[in-house]
C-alpha cells in the first residue's frame, strides 16, 4: 500500500475514532450527570431515569438495524 | 509526535486548505501555518483525551486482565485507535470505572449507558466499513438481548431481589460483542 493509501487510511481511522470518542464522551457525561444529581438529592436512580436510559439504548440498538 | 502523526495532520492541512480554495477563499502562508497549528492542537487534545481513557482503562481489573491476555499486549492509544478501544472503554463504564456503580439500580443505568455506547460504536463501524451487515446485525441480536435481560434485572430490583447474576450476563454479552468488532491496531 503507497503512503498515501496509509495516510487516508490513517485519516479515515481518526475520523470513526474521534466519532466514536465523541459518542462515548456524551455518553458518559448523561450517566455521571443523572448519578451525580440523584447523589446530590440523597436518593437512588428513578424508574423514569432508568426508563430514559433504556429508551436511549433501544434508540441506539434499533438504529443498528436502519 | 510520530511520522505518521505528522502525516496525518499535514493531509488533513491539505485538505482544509484544499476545500478552500474551491470556494475561492486564498489561504496565503501564514494561514496556512495556522491551519497546520490548530490542528495539531486538535491532534494534541485527542491524545490528552485517549491518554486520559487510558488511565481509566488501568483502573480496571479482571476485564483489562483478560483482554490484555487475549490481545497478546496492552493497547496502545494512538492515533490509530479505533472502536474496540472505545468499547473497553464503555466496558469500563459499566464496570464502574470513573464512577463506581453504588447501587443496583446505579449499575443498571451503567449498563444501559454502555449498551448504548457499544451499538453506536457498531454503527459508526458499519458506517465506516469496518464491520460488515451481518456483523452488525449479530451485535444488534447481542445488544437487544443485553436490554431484555436489563428489564428483567430491573424487575428483580425492584421486588428486592439480587440482580447480580442478570448483570453478570450482560457484561459477559458486551465482551463478547467486542470481539465482534475491529482490532485495535498497534504502533
Amino acid at each position: 500500500m503507497s503512503s498515501a493509501a496509509d495516510a487516508a487510511l490513517l485519516v479515515a481511522r481518526l475520523i470513526t475514532a474521534l466519532d466514536a470518542a465523541i459518542r462515548l464522551a456524551n455518553n458518559s457525561a448523561k450517566y455521571r450527570a443523572l448519578v451525580a444529581k440523584a447523589v446530590a438529592d440523597g436518593r437512588d436512580l428513578t424508574a423514569d431515569e432508568l426508563d430514559s436510559l433504556q429508551w436511549d439504548a433501544q434508540a441506539a440498538v434499533d438504529r443498528l438495524g436502519d | 509526535m510520530t511520522t505518521q502523526q505528522r502525516i496525518i495532520i499535514a493531509n488533513l492541512a491539505g485538505i482544509v486548505v484544499l476545500a478552500l480554495g474551491m470556494y475561492g477563499i486564498n489561504v496565503d502562508a501564514e494561514t496556512q501555518k495556522l491551519i497546520v497549528g490548530g490542528l495539531g492542537a486538535i491532534g494534541t487534545v485527542i491524545n490528552m483525551t485517549i491518554v486520559q481513557f487510558r488511565s481509566r482503562q488501568t483502573l480496571l481489573a479482571d476485564e483489562m486482565d483478560a483482554f490484555h491476555q487475549r490481545e497478546g499486549g496492552y493497547v496502545r492509544p494512538s492515533l490509530c485507535f479505533a472502536l474496540a478501544a472505545v468499547v473497553i472503554v464503555a466496558t469500563a463504564l459499566f464496570s464502574g470505572c470513573g464512577h463506581a456503580p453504588e447501587t443496583p439500580r446505579q449499575a443498571i443505568a451503567a449498563s444501559y449507558v454502555t449498551v448504548e455506547t457499544v451499538a453506536d460504536a457498531a454503527e459508526i463501524a458499519y458506517r465506516d466499513g469496518h464491520i460488515d451487515a451481518d456483523q452488525r446485525a449479530v451485535i444488534r441480536a447481542d445488544l437487544q438481548s443485553a436490554i431484555e435481560v436489563l428489564a428483567e434485572a430491573r424487575r428483580i430490583e425492584s421486588a428486592g431481589g439480587d440482580a447480580a447474576d442478570k448483570l453478570q450476563y450482560v457484561r459477559a454479552v458486551l465482551m463478547s460483542v467486542q470481539k465482534l468488532l475491529p482490532e485495535v491496531p498497534h504502533e
